[in-house]
């Protein structure tokens, strides 16, 4: 399990970090979302033992990570801008690599070789950005790490190439119990994949959450009812949210799908209907009112 | 995944010498040339090859010369090459990210740089090693020696490189901090010097680093590792050959550990994110701050005052105090504002900077006061005699001396006194103008420089113009009495017709003649060797002996050039620093009274007695035309047959 606990970091005057603490636990996919300059990479960096806590912890497994090669060896990290020596080719970062991580899976790289259709003595220098970041996961991957920590990873990435990666990591989460921790600025991206989310703004979480709480906790309903005959739905359940577009009128409500849609249902509607949420939403409605930043950083 | 700590890491060794190789690659294949160049050499013209002894001193002198200027240098790259990661976010990142501590960074990178450092030496080692077996000269100690040295200096200047390489997040301020490790000291002895012989009377030319010159390892393994060579008596036969001063490098070598050791604690305590910044710690800010300010007020204030006030309102010799200080403020403001933008990074720094205004206009009137004033005392600094080895004085270009205090401890009592009266009529000497005295020729005007060589190995250095005069130089206590005492000293009389104690007599040259001047060398009259040398210095030896050379008369001679007879001695001595021998030349000045010399001169055929009563007359008619009176009637000095 990964703890940042209170986390503060400055850089001359500027508060990066403002004692933000997120929670990651075991084998899931968490993800870090917050505008541009919100601490994501500030908390990554120290998460992966580049920066020194001016206080707080970073805990990994219970250990601080800072000059912590045991728990470092369990991280690997591809970073919005990775870095490969100036004349280095695949293979000599492959070398590079597996002499550092022991857990380097060689029958991995080779397979990967199918996946990522690089020219590996090639230097990296003269490839795309998109073929660099391919790179990255297929070198990063191959360490076989415990814990795998992204930030902004499938930027410039083509599409077909971003499903691939995903499904990789995925399949990495399920099978081998892998925990990945992944930043964005860009929610919608990670609504797919990720079963933690945490929202960052001006060097602090503002919210963390389980992904299955939120979305089992709220709702979104679609009923017609019949004329002169809508409802005051706000005395009988928690409705964040109503709408309406001639006579469909949309609802968000907190509470479980079948709760709501049963209470709702004894007002005789003419049609029913309980929607999913995209992620996005629910944090725009969940946290509407009361922390309006978030819907600014969302939106 | 490793479970223990290792403090080295084979991985980040081996890419570090495999990107690198370029370097150490090319430096390799350009030391191997020479030994391969000495040995075409030896093939191509194996008869005129140096004898294995001879050949062996070169290699020595070579490696001495070479070894610690060139290490320094190939140092700071190869540092640069390993610690470059430091100095950009991205690199950084991904070292500081893999599992390994910064213990095991540093002494990993540390040991990439040494090794970097040691494969050139070690290919050219090695293949100078062959060509001395083959030449027939192979010294086993020689060769531990010089694998020392260049083991003991890679671990000096890498330590100091690595010590500059923590201290900075900048690639290109890295190579700067690391000159200035080097010669930090000696900039400043040299700028601080230079400002204060503006003020101080006397102070100057030679730069007093006796006591901090260990600050410059470059210049003090330089001049401490060299080799030594005997020689037979006559000069042409190496008995032996051998270094010393390999325990001065094994001292720097200790303080080359000892700053490998700061800096792992620096790299310890280093922020990732200085990665870009001028200088990574944030106590170092001041010091760089008011470093740069500092040397800014000494070198552009210095130009600003020769610029702007000497050319336009300078009087007299010496600076004005006030116009100097403003100088260096200036120079100082510009050299703060610039280190403060590049520690900001920004051109926004003059808000709210009063305060460091107010520091660097204190520092500029300190460093003023401290020099124009004479705090230090260096105006009036005469050594202790006791702490003296030698002093010698050149007097209007004519060396006297060095007089030994175990020689010759009356003539450097004499000097002192001369020194302490020049000191005590400073401010005669400050203010003199030349006036109608000087130009009517009542007044001589003397280039007087004391050369003290101290105990503790340093050099104390003092030049003045001073003003001489006949009523003064009658007048007891006056340095222009003094000075008139010290040449009638019989030893100082001997000292000028002789080589100085330690050194070795080369030849003799023999110039006679007014007008048409002619210059014998003794050594090339008797076909090279120098036995006319010889027999004309032992004459000389006897005219000093017998007290028939006169002492020098300080109102009659300006220039060696008035004389129209005299000899040149050319000696050798023995320099410690560059490892060899210097030549120097003496003239000595002939009068009738030296009759063994001339006796020796004219039986050798060298000038004949016509000759030089000619030349006596013609001198002394055109001396009284100089002088706008009429042709005395001549007694020649060296009368006709």
């Amino acid at each position: 399990m990964i703890e940042v606990k209170n986390l503060v970091k400055t850089f001359g005057g500027f508060t990066a970090l403002d004692g933000a603490s997120i929670t990651v636990p075991d084998g899931g996919v968490y993800g870090l979302v917050g505008p541009n300059g919100a601490g994501k990479s500030t908390i990554i960096r120290h998460l992966t033992g580049i920066y020194r806590p001016d206080s707080g912890q970073v805990l990994l497994e219970g250990a601080p990570v800072y000059e912590n090669p045991e728990k470092k060896a369990l991280i690997a990290v591809i970073p919005d801008d990775w870095y490969y020596f100036p004349s280095a080719t695949i293979a000599d970062m492959m070398k590079f690599y597996r002499g550092f991580y022991s857990s380097f899976d060689m029958a991995r790289y080779e397979k990967f070789r199918e996946v990522f259709t690089l020219p590996e003595k090639t230097p990296i220098r003269r490839m795309s950005r998109g073929m660099q970041k391919q790179a990255a996961f297929w070198l990063v991957m191959s360490c076989r790490p415990k814990y795998l920590v992204l930030d902004e990873p499938v930027d410039g990435l083509d599409p077909v190439m971003r499903r691939q990666v995903w499904s990789l990591m995925m399949s990495d989460v399920s099978e081998h119990g892998v925990t990945v921790l992944v930043s964005s600025h860009n929610l919608r991206e990670l609504e797919d994949v990720c079963d933690h989310v945490g929202i960052m703004n001006r060097g602090k979480v503002l919210l963390e959450r389980s992904l299955t709480d939120l979305q089992e906790n709220i709702v979104k309903i679609q009923a017609v009812w019949k004329p002169g005959e809508t409802p005051v739905m706000t005395r009988e359940l928690e409705v964040l949210h109503t709408s309406n577009v001639g006579r469909v009128y949309t609802y968000i409500v907190r509470g479980t799908a079948q709760a709501v849609t049963e209470k709702m249902g004894q007002h005789n509607p003419l049609m029913l209907e309980a929607l999913p949420l995209s992620l996005e939403e629910i944090f725009i409605y969940e946290l509407g009112g009361e922390h309006y930043a978030v819907k600014e950083i969302l939106l | 995944m490793p479970s223990k700590r290792s403090c080295f890491n084979r991985t980040l060794f081996r890419k570090n010498l495999s990107r690198t190789w370029p370097l150490w690659g090319l430096l390799s294949v350009v030391g191997a040339m020479m030994p391969l160049y000495f040995l075409v050499e030896l093939l191509r013209y194996p008869a005129a090859a140096l004898e294995p002894r001879e050949f062996g001193t070169g290699l020595y002198r070579l490696a001495a010369g070479f070894v610690p200027g060139f290490t320094a240098f190939y140092a700071l790259l190869c540092a640069m090459l390993v610690w470059g990661y430091l100095y950009n976010a991205r690199s950084a990142g991904l070292m500081h990210t893999l599992p390994v501590d910064r213990t095991c960074l540093f002494v990993t990178n540390a040991l990439s740089g040494l090794v970097m450092i040691v494969i050139p030496y070690a290919v050219t080692g090695a293949l100078l090693c062959l060509t001395a077996l083959i030449w027939g000269f192979f010294d086993v100690a020689a060769v531990v020696n010089t694998v020392l040295a260049v083991l003991f200096c890679a671990v000096l200047f890498s330590g100091m490189a690595a010590l500059c390489a923590m201290l900075t997040g900048h690639g290109f301020v890295m190579p700067v901090f690391y000159l200035l490790a080097n010669f930090l000291a000696f900039f400043l002895e040299a700028l601080i010097t230079s400002l204060a012989e503006e003020f101080l009377l006397g102070v100057g030319m030679a730069r007093e680093i006796g006591m901090l010159g260990f600050l410059s390892p470059v210049i003090q393994i330089y001049s401490s590792f060299q080799p030594r060579t005997e020689y037979s008596s006559n000069g042409t036969d190496l008995f032996s050959v051998w270094q010393e001063g390999l325990w001065v490098v094994a001292l720097y070598a200790l303080v080359g550990l000892a700053l490998l050791v700061l800096a792992w604690l620096l790299y310890k305590r280093r922020h990732s994110e200085s990665a870009g910044d001028v200088v990574a710690f944030r106590w170092l800010r001041p010091v760089f701050r008011y470093g740069v300010a500092l040397l800014s007020a000494l070198t552009v204030g210095r130009v600003l005052f020769e610029l702007f006030w000497v050319p336009l309102f300078q009087r007299g010799y010496y600076f004005d105090r006030i116009p100097m200080g403003v100088c260096l403020f200036l120079g100082g403001l510009l050299g703060y504002y610039i280190a403060s933008m590049l520690l900001e990074k920004t051109l926004r720094v003059f808000r709210g900077s009063w305060k460091g205004v107010l520091i660097v206009a204190a520092g500029a009137a300190a460093v003023c006061l401290l020099v124009s004033v004479d705090v230090f005392g260096l105006e009036r600094k005469i050594p202790p005699l006791e702490e003296i080895e030698s002093v010698s004085l050149r007097d209007q270009g004519v060396e006297s001396g060095p007089f030994t205090a175990e020689d010759s401890p009356e003539v450097i009592a004499r000097l002192r006194e001369l020194h302490q009266s020049i000191v005590n009529d400073r401010s005669y000497i400050r203010n003199y103008t030349p006036n109608r005295e000087y130009e009517e020729g009542l007044v001589y005007s003397h280039f007087v420089r004391l050369t003290y060589r101290l105990k503790d190995g340093s050099t104390l250095e003092r030049h003045y113009d001073l003003w001489l005069s006949r009523e003064r130089v009658a007048t007891p206590g006056t340095y222009d009495n003094l000075l008139a005492e010290f040449y009638q000293d019989p030893a100082v009389k001997r000292d000028s017709a002789g080589v100085p104690a330690g050194s070795e007599l080369e030849s003799v040259g023999v110039i006679c003649g007014y007008g048409e001047a002619g210059y014998v060398n003794a050594n090339d009259r008797a076909d090279g060797e120098k036995r006319e040398s010889w027999q004309i210095y032992a004459a000389l030896q006897k005219d000093a002996a017998e007290g028939n050379i006169p002492g020098r008369d300080v109102l009659q001679f300006s220039t060696p050039g008035d004389s129209s007879f005299f000899l040149e001695l050319e000696y050798l001595t023995w320099n410690q620093a560059a490892g060899a021998y210097y030549g120097h030349v003496r003239p000595v000045y002939m009068v009738p009274s030296m009759t063994n010399t001339i006796d020796t001169l004219v039986e050798l055929g060298y000038v004949t007695r016509q000759e030089l009563a000619e030349w006596e007359r013609a001198w002394t008619q055109q001396r009284a035309e100089d002088a706008g009176s009429a042709p005395a009637e001549v007694v020649p000095a060296i009368p006709a047959e």
